[in-house]
C-alpha cells in the first residue's frame, strides 16, 4: 500500500483519525475520511489518472470540483461498474476501486498514444473529409474512430440498485450551499419559509472550506458548521447534500438529483442509489458560484498543471500538497492568493507569473515579501514534461526572446472566475458580457429565478455574503410581503483586488495549446474552423467539439469563443455563446427511470377474472394498460389451435369471455334520452325501459367515432358501452359536450367501467346455460328477446343480463359487480359444464366477429363512415340535428367512389390474407392511384373452413364476385381473392334470434 | 350474496416489510373492505346537498377538494356539485342515496366496486406520498379533511387526509394491484405493516 506522501499539516476537510483504503488501477493506497478520490489519489503521489480523448496524452487531477475535464475514472465492478465518473466528485469510501480510461494496454504505456504524433494528420473536423469515400466504409471507419477516441465503458449487466423519485414544494430552493447560499437560506429560514437547500457535495460550505478567510472572527469552517447546525433545527428547512440541481424549468421547477449512496460500496437495504426531486419553488435563488478559467498556452495539458482555486481546495481543505515546487501563473490577484496558501501548507513557490504589469499592489508585496520572485508582465510560455510538469518557460507577454526555465513539479493556473449560470439560463436567463469582470453575469430575467453571489459576479466573500442575506430577505418581501428583520452579515477582512487582464491565449506555434483539454480542442483549431468559416459559436461547437464532452465545456468555452472572437476581429458579446442545456453535469439514467422498470415501467390494468384466467393458463395479451386473455391452450395445442377450437366451441355449443374491459358509462338525468340523440347518429326516442341498442356515434365532421351497445335501464337512466379504445375517449367526448356546449342538459356521465365485471355468454347452448344459472329472470326468447334486459342474481349476486351478440350467435352479456365478477364467472362454467361450456379468449371472439362481418377497431379508423361500413341504415334521417349530421353529408364523404366494407376469400381457398395487404386489379405491385383499397382484418374461419378478410374497397359490394389481388408490398406477396359480403355467417341474423 | 372478493386478495400480504426502524414501521398499509361508495353528481346543489344530509347526517362539503367526515363515513368533494360518499360496508348505501335523491336533484351512481380503498397512515406517511405523487402535501399546504384527485405515476388517484398521519387512496379497481405495489415498494425504506 502507498501511503500519504504529499500531505501537510492542516486539512480542516478531512478526519486524520479515519483512514480509508482504496485501489486504482490494481494498486493500493489509503486516504482519510473527508477525502475525494482525486485528493487522496494526489496525496498519494499519483500524478496520471487518465489518458485525453483523441490524442490518448497524460493528464492529471486538473480541478478540485464538478468541472474536472480530465479526472475521469471508471468506479466499481460488474453491473455497478459506472464510466466517466469525476474524480473531484466522488467521496472516498473504504474498498473503493477506481480504474483509469481510454488507454490500452495501461495508463503509462498506451499505444493509442500514436495520435498524438499524427495530430496534423487529423485536425478537427478530420473524419468529416477524410472518412467521406467510399460511402458504405464510413460504418468501418466509424467503428475505428469510436475505439480510438472516447472514454469509458458502459456495464453490460442489469443495475440491481434502486432509483427513486420524489416530490417537494417550498418557498424557496436556494442551489449551492456556499457562502450566499448560506446567508440566503439562513435569511429565509429565520422569517419562517419553506426552504430547500441543496449542495452537490457531501459537505455545504463552499469556498468557506477552500479558502482561508475568517468570517465573524471564525474560521470558514467553524463558522459553516454552526451556520449548518443552525439551518437543521429550523423545522421549515430542509438540507440536500450530495444533491446536484440538474435543470431548472418552467413554473419554478428545478430537477435535483441526491446521491444517497455513491459514497458507499452498496446502498443500504430498501434505499435507493440516487433520488431524483422534482422540486416545485415559489422563488429559486442560484448560489452556485463561479469557475475558474484556465489560461491557454503550450502544454497547459500536462500532469501537474492545476486551476490555482483548486491547488488552494488541495492544501486549505484536503491538506495534500500537489507539488513540491510550484510555479503559480495567473492573470488576475488569486495567483498571489495561491502563492500566499502553497507557501503557508509548506510548497516552494518558484515564482508568481502575471501577465499584467507591475502595480504597487499590497498583495504583491506581501509574496514578494515571503521571498516569492514575482514576475509581472510575464506570461508561461510552455510546460514541459510529458507525465507531469518538470518545468516551465516564462517570459514577457509579447517578447519570446527573453525565455527563461524554471524547474518545477506543479503549476497553477487562474484565467479569472466565470460565474456558474448554467441553471439560469436552463430558465431561459441571458447573459451580458462584463468588460471589466472580463466574464458574462447573468442578466436578471425570470421574477422567481435569481442568481446570487458569485453566480452574478460578485466574487469577494464580503458580496457573496451580504448578496445572500439580501436575496433571502427580499424573498420574504416577494413571497408574503412581509419586511423581514435585517440579517447580521458576520464580518470579513478582505482586501480588495485589481481587475483581471485579458488574455485568452499566450501566443505561440507549434506546440499543442489546450483550450477544452476533455475534447483535445487546440487554439489551432478554433482557428482552423475560423478560417473554414465555422463562425458562428455554435458551428465551432460542433465542428471541433469544444464543450461537447461530458463537462460540457465548463473550463473551456469562453476561452474558445473569446478566442473565435479574435479571429473574427470582432467583440466577445458579439460571438455570443453556446446554449447551455440540462443536465448541469452528467445524470444517470437510472435517476431519470426511477422505480419505472420492468413489470412497473406502465400499470397494469386487471379484471376481476385476472387471477382465474392466469390459474387456467390463459396466454395473456395487453390491450392498451389492459390485460386481457388471448387463448386458452389446452396441452398440446397450439395458440392458433386454441383460438380455433374455442371459436368453433362457440358456434357449436356455448362458450365464455371476458369482456369486462369494455368502456361502460352511466348516463343519468331527467334529459338524457335528448342528450342520446344528439351524440348517436341513430334514434333513441323510442327505447323502452329494459331494452337495449346498438348506437353509432359520429365525430363533429362526419367520421364515425364509436359503436357500442347502450340500454335503458330506467326512466332517466342508460347504461352505455363502448369499445375498449375508446372507453376515455368517448367519456371526455361527452363530458365536453355537457360542460361546454349543452350546459343547460341535466345530465350526468360517470364511467362505470371498473364497477361492472363484464363477460358473454354465446353460442347455441347459451340460453340453456343462463337459464339455470339465472334466477329471477325467465330467459325464454318472449320474455328475454334480442336487445333485451334481465336483471336476477346468479350465485347470489346482482346481475344484469343483456342479450346482445357480437359472435353472431345466441348470447347474453353478463354485468355483475365487480367484487362478485369471479364468483359469477366460476357459477357460470359450473352450471354449464354440463353443457360443454368453455372460456374463449379475445383472439376467438375478434375470429367470431370478422366471421359475422362485425366492424371494430381496424374498421372504425378515424376515416370511416356509417356508409363505407354498411351501417347508413341505421344512421337518422329524420332527427333534425345530431353530432356529425351537418358535416357528414360533404360531398367527399357521399362519393360513391369512397372506399366501402367488403368480406374477400382466397380464390384458392387456403391462402391466408394478410392484414394490411393493399387490393389491386393485377398483382403488379399497387400505386396509391391504382390501389383500390386495403384489407383491415383478417382470420381463419373455422366455420367456413377457410380464411376469410374485411376489407375497404372502392366501389365495395359492387365489386361483388370479383376477383383481385390482395399484394403484401413488404415481402412481395399477393393473393388472388373474391369480394363477397361481409357477413360471412347467418347473413340472415336467425342465430342471434333464435 | 357471495363475499366479496377484493382485487387485492392475492397480493397483500399481512406482516411487517422492508426495513426495521428503532421506532417501529414508519407506515401501515391496509385496505378498507369491503367498500361502499356512491357518487352524488347534483343537477340542484342546495336539494341535494340537503337530500344527502338527510340521508346520512353528513353536511356535505361545498368548498372545493373539502371533505366531510362522520365515523368512518366521509363525504369527499369531486367536483363542482359533485360528492362521493365513502365507508366501509354496512348498508346498501347505494340505495339509501337513490331514496333521498331523486332523479330530479342529482343522478347517484354506485362505484364501490369501481374503486378500491387503501389507508396509509405512520409517521412517514407525507414523505412516502410525497415519492408517489406532485401533490404539495406539507402539513400547513394539505391539512386533515383535505382531498385532491391527483395521479400516482400513470394511475389517477383520489387522495383524502383523514389525520395529520393518515390519508385513504382510493383507486380504480383494476389498477389496485399496481398502486399496491407501488406504495409498498416505496415504503420499504420506512418499515411497512401491513394489515
Amino acid at each position: 500500500m502507498t501511503g500519504s506522501r504529499r500531505r501537510a499539516e492542516g486539512g480542516a476537510g478531512i478526519d486524520r483519525s479515519r483512514s480509508l483504503s482504496f485501489s486504482f488501477d490494481g494498486r493500493r493506497f489509503s486516504g482519510y475520511a473527508g477525502d475525494t478520490l482525486a485528493s487522496a489519489l494526489l496525496a498519494s503521489g499519483v500524478r496520471v489518472v487518465g489518458r485525453s480523448f483523441k490524442y490518448h496524452r497524460p493528464r492529471g487531477v486538473y480541478t478540485a470540483g464538478p468541472e474536472e475535464p480530465n479526472a475521469l475514472v471508471a468506479l466499481r465492478r460488474g453491473a455497478r461498474h459506472e464510466p466517466n465518473t469525476r474524480a473531484t466528485m466522488i467521496e472516498l469510501y473504504d474498498g473503493l476501486e477506481a480504474v483509469s480510461q481510454n488507454r490500452w494496454p495501461s495508463l503509462r504505456l498506451d499505444l493509442m498514444g500514436i495520435n498524438d504524433r499524427l495530430s496534423a494528420l487529423i485536425p478537427a473536423g478530420f473524419y468529416y473529409k477524410t472518412f467521406m469515400w467510399p460511402p458504405k466504409a464510413w460504418m468501418a471507419y466509424e467503428r475505428w474512430i469510436r475505439r480510438a477516441a472516447g472514454l469509458g465503458t458502459a456495464p453490460e449487466g442489469r443495475d440491481p440498485d434502486r432509483y427513486e423519485h420524489r416530490h417537494a414544494h417550498c418557498d424557496v430552493l436556494v442551489v449551492g450551499g456556499g457562502p450566499a447560499g448560506l446567508m440566503a437560506a439562513l435569511a429565509a429560514g429565520r422569517a419562517g419559509l419553506r426552504v430547500i437547500l441543496c449542495d452537490e457535495r457531501a459537505g455545504l460550505g463552499g469556498s468557506l472550506l477552500r479558502e482561508t478567510h475568517a468570517v465573524g472572527g471564525e474560521s470558514g469552517a467553524e463558522w459553516t458548521r454552526s451556520t449548518l447546525a443552525e439551518l437543521a433545527a429550523m423545522p421549515t428547512v430542509a438540507i440536500l447534500p450530495r444533491t446536484t440541481a440538474a435543470g431548472l424549468f418552467d413554473h419554478g421547477t428545478a430537477t435535483l438529483v441526491e446521491r444517497i449512496a455513491d459514497h458507499l460500496p452498496e446502498p443500504p437495504p430498501f434505499l435507493p442509489r440516487q433520488r431524483r426531486w422534482t422540486v416545485r419553488a415559489r422563488r429559486t435563488l442560484l448560489a452556485t458560484g463561479a469557475i475558474e478559467r484556465p489560461l491557454v498556452f503550450a502544454g497547459n495539458d500536462r500532469p501537474g498543471v492545476m486551476l490555482a482555486s483548486a491547488m488552494r481546495a488541495y492544501a486549505n481543505q484536503y491538506g495534500v500538497l500537489p507539488g513540491s515546487r510550484t510555479v503559480v501563473f495567473a492573470n488576475n490577484d488569486a495567483g498571489y492568493r495561491t502563492a500566499l496558501d502553497l507557501a503557508a501548507a509548506g510548497v516552494v513557490v518558484a515564482a508568481v507569473v502575471d501577465s499584467r504589469d507591475a502595480a504597487a499592489s499590497p498583495i504583491a508585496e506581501r509574496v514578494r515579501a515571503r521571498g516569492i520572485e514575482v514576475l509581472a508582465g510575464h506570461v508561461v510560455r510552455a510546460a514541459h514534461g510529458r507525465f507531469g510538469v518538470m518545468s516551465v518557460d516564462a517570459a514577457p507577454l509579447g517578447r519570446t526572446e527573453a525565455k527563461r526555465s524554471i524547474v518545477c513539479d506543479s503549476l497553477a493556473v487562474s484565467g479569472g472566475l466565470n460565474p456558474t449560470a448554467h441553471l439560469h439560463c436552463h430558465a431561459g436567463g441571458k447573459l451580458e458580457w462584463d468588460e471589466r469582470r472580463l466574464c458574462f453575469v447573468p442578466l436578471r430575467g425570470r421574477a422567481d429565478v435569481e442568481c446570487i453571489g458569485a453566480a452574478r459576479g460578485l466574487f469577494s466573500l464580503a458580496e457573496c455574503l451580504w448578496d445572500g442575506a439580501r436575496a433571502g430577505t427580499d424573498a420574504l418581501g416577494a413571497l408574503r410581503g412581509a419586511k423581514a428583520a435585517k440579517a447580521g452579515i458576520p464580518a470579513v477582512e478582505e482586501e480588495p483586488e485589481r481587475p483581471p487582464q485579458a488574455l485568452w491565449a499566450v501566443p505561440g506555434r507549434g506546440k499543442k495549446r489546450f483550450v477544452d483539454i476533455q475534447d483535445d480542442v487546440t487554439a489551432a483549431d478554433v482557428g482552423l474552423a475560423a478560417r473554414e468559416g465555422y463562425v458562428s459559436v455554435e458551428h465551432l461547437k460542433r465542428y471541433t467539439t469544444l464543450g461537447m464532452g461530458t463537462d460540457q465545456g465548463k473550463t473551456a468555452n469562453v476561452n474558445g469563443l473569446a478566442l473565435l472572437a479574435g479571429h473574427r476581429r470582432e467583440a466577445i458579446p458579439s460571438v455570443g455563446t453556446t446554449t447551455f442545456r440540462p443536465p448541469y453535469t452528467p445524470v444517470t439514467i437510472g435517476a431519470l427511470v426511477g422505480r419505472e422498470t420492468g413489470l412497473h415501467f406502465m400499470p397494469i390494468r386487471r379484471t376481476a377474472m385476472h387471477e382465474w384466467h392466469e390459474e387456467h393458463g390463459a396466454v395473456m395479451i395487453e390491450t392498451g394498460l389492459w390485460m386481457r386473455p388471448r387463448c386458452y391452450p389446452r396441452p398440446g395445442e397450439t395458440p392458433a389451435q386454441a383460438v380455433e377450437r374455442e371459436a368453433t366451441h362457440v358456434r357449436k355449443t356455448v362458450g365464455l369471455v371476458d369482456v369486462s374491459t369494455l368502456g361502460k358509462i352511466d348516463v343519468q338525468g331527467p334529459d338524457a334520452t335528448e342528450f342520446l340523440q344528439r351524440v348517436y347518429a341513430n334514434n333513441w326516442a323510442s327505447l323502452a325501459v329494459g331494452k337495449a341498442r346498438y348506437g353509432i356515434m359520429l365525430r363533429e365532421d362526419g367520421i364515425v367515432f364509436d359503436d357500442g351497445t347502450t340500454s335503458r335501464i330506467g326512466e332517466c337512466r342508460y347504461f352505455m358501452t363502448t369499445t375498449t379504445a375508446n372507453a376515455a375517449a368517448v367519456l371526455l367526448h361527452l363530458e365536453h359536450l355537457l360542460q361546454v356546449v349543452w350546459p343547460e342538459l341535466r345530465v350526468q356521465v360517470t364511467s362505470e367501467t371498473e364497477q361492472w365485471a363484464a363477460m358473454a355468454l354465446a353460442g347455441p347452448r347459451s340460453r340453456t346455460v343462463l337459464a339455470r344459472a339465472i334466477e329471477g329472470v325467465d330467459v325464454s326468447d318472449k320474455a328475454l328477446p334480442f336487445m333485451g334486459v334481465g336483471f336476477g342474481r346468479i350465485a347470489g349476486a346482482p346481475v344484469r343480463a343483456f342479450r346482445i351478440s357480437f359472435s353472431g350467435e345466441l348470447a347474453y352479456e353478463i354485468n355483475a359487480p365487480a367484487d362478485y365478477g369471479r364468483a359469477v364467472w366460476e357459477a357460470l362454467l359450473a352450471v354449464g359444464s354440463s353443457d360443454g361450456i368453455a372460456p374463449y379468449g379475445t383472439e376467438a371472439m375478434g375470429v367470431l366477429r370478422i366471421e359475422k362481418g362485425h366492424v371494430a377497431g381496424p374498421e372504425i379508423d378515424g376515416r370511416t363512415t356509417a356508409e363505407d361500413l354498411g351501417l347508413g341504415r341505421l344512421v337518422s334521417a329524420r332527427k333534425p340535428d345530431f353530432i356529425g349530421k351537418h358535416l357528414m353529408g360533404r360531398p367527399g364523404l357521399i362519393d360513391p367512389k369512397r372506399l366501402r366494407l367488403v368480406g374477400l376469400v382466397p380464390v384458392d381457398g387456403k391462402t391466408r390474407i394478410r392484414a394490411g395487404s393493399q387490393i389491386a386489379l393485377e398483382t403488379a405491385p399497387a400505386t396509391a392511384a391504382k390501389g383500390l383499397g386495403h384489407v383491415t382484418s383478417t382470420a381463419f374461419s373455422p366455420e367456413l373452413g377457410h380464411p376469410i378478410a374485411l376489407a375497404l374497397l372502392r366501389g365495395g359490394l359492387q365489386r361483388k364476385s370479383e376477383t383481385l389481388h390482395a399484394l403484401f408490398p413488404l415481402d412481395g406477396s399477393a393473393v388472388a381473392v373474391r369480394v363477397a359480403d361481409p357477413v360471412f355467417v347467418d347473413p340472415e341474423g336467425a342465430r342471434l334470434r333464435a | 350474496m357471495p363475499e366479496r372478493r377484493s382485487p387485492l386478495v392475492e397480493c397483500r400480504r399481512p406482516g411487517l416489510h422492508g426495513a426495521s426502524p428503532a421506532g417501529g414501521p414508519g407506515i401501515e398499509i391496509g385496505e378498507i373492505a369491503p367498500l361502499s361508495a356512491v357518487q352524488v353528481a347534483a343537477f340542484d346543489e342546495e336539494k341535494a346537498a340537503a337530500a344527502l344530509g338527510a340521508a346520512i347526517g353528513i353536511a356535505a362539503p361545498r368548498q372545493q377538494n373539502s371533505t366531510a367526515v362522520d365515523g368512518e363515513t366521509a363525504v369527499l368533494w369531486t367536483g363542482p356539485a359533485r360528492w362521493l360518499v365513502v365507508e366501509r360496508e354496512k348498508r346498501d348505501l347505494g340505495e339509501l342515496l337513490a331514496r333521498h335523491c331523486t332523479p330530479e336533484i342529482a343522478a347517484v351512481t354506485d362505484l364501490s366496486h369501481a374503486r378500491t380503498a387503501i389507508r396509509i397512515e405512520g409517521r412517514a406517511v407525507r414523505t412516502l406520498l410525497s415519492k408517489l405523487c406532485t401533490l404539495d402535501l406539507d402539513r400547513a399546504a394539505f391539512p386533515q379533511g383535505c382531498s385532491a384527485q391527483t395521479v400516482m405515476g400513470h394511475i389517477g388517484i383520489l387522495l383524502h387526509c383523514r389525520a395529520e398521519a393518515c390519508f385513504d387512496l382510493f383507486v380504480y379497481r383494476g389498477f389496485a394491484v399496481s398502486a399496491w405495489e407501488t406504495i409498498v415498494d416505496a415504503a420499504l425504506e420506512f418499515g411497512c405493516q401491513i394489515r
